[in-house]
């Protein structure tokens, strides 16, 4: 009883994270949707797309290893959307936990944990990308900067995350042994 | 688990019913069913103080060891 006047205000900033997330799950949507009508339109109109690339990329004269080399950087983002989208995925499960149950549940562990890997992965991911994205950095003019680094925040987060999931793991242990106390 | 709750034995010895010591012991008679049915994992002291306080019992009385007993 004495916790109920701050679970309506708990319950509101839960409400509005959760609208926010879907709006950034929308965003992700968006980009993955942009991303797949841009590549293959790449493709298709190579002759004009390495023709406009010619004028950015002087003095190299682009060729199909620059399409390739974008191809790839696009697909490595496209992965970096879905991984973000599969994150606010599990957010947004355990704030629903949260709302209508309990957050110590063995469920929200396995999301953490889940949750971790995908910050890993991302990761992973940006190491694969760096190469690609530091050549075509070389051929544009200087100062061109594709923002693709590993960050050593996102592996602190995927610890955190490693170590959260540790902690909800013991917390639904209690949970559990409260709730057979009679 | 081998440990056993003799609950419902003590109130038909007292001729009481579990609303009634719900009632006097101040707990919930989800939980007390709970405690009488042996699914609880766990009783508190306050628990064992209140419920021995009216049925005028020890917490021996209550509870029971019965080695290889398993949970159906």
């Amino acid at each position: 009883m004495a916790d109920q006047p701050t679970d309506k205000p708990k319950d509101k900033v839960l409400t509005v994270t959760r609208v926010l997330l879907q709006i950034m799950q929308g965003f992700l949507i968006f980009g993955g949707v942009m991303i797949a009508l841009v590549l293959p339109v790449l493709w298709i109109k190579r002759t004009e797309v390495l023709a406009e690339l010619a004028k950015n990329m002087a003095p190299t004269v682009p060729g199909t290893e620059s399409l390739i080399a974008i191809s790839l950087i696009m697909l490595g983002g496209f992965a970096m959307l879905a991984i973000g989208f599969a994150f606010i995925k599990r957010i947004i499960a355990i704030i629903d936990t949260v709302v209508t149950d309990t957050p110590f549940v063995p469920v929200n562990a396995k999301r953490l944990r889940e949750m971790g890997w995908l910050v890993v992965a991302t990761q992973g991911l940006a190491l694969l990308m760096l190469p690609i994205a530091v050549w075509i950095e070389a051929q544009l003019p200087k100062g061109n900067d594709l923002g693709i680094e590993v960050s050593i925040e996102a592996l602190l987060t995927a610890m955190l995350l490693f170590i959260l999931a540790q902690v909800f793991d013991h917390g639904t242990r209690l949970a559990e042994d409260v709730e057979g106390t009679v | 688990m081998p440990i056993t709750v003799k609950l419902d034995d003590l109130l038909h010895a007292r001729r009481m019913t579990l609303t009634e010591l719900a009632e006097r012991v101040d707990i919930t008679l989800a939980n007390l069913s709970i405690l009488k049915t042996g699914k609880a994992r766990a009783v508190r002291f306050s628990t064992l103080e209140a419920i021995c306080a009216v049925l005028e019992c020890q917490p021996g009385d209550l509870l029971g060891f019965e080695p290889g007993r398993v949970d159906q």
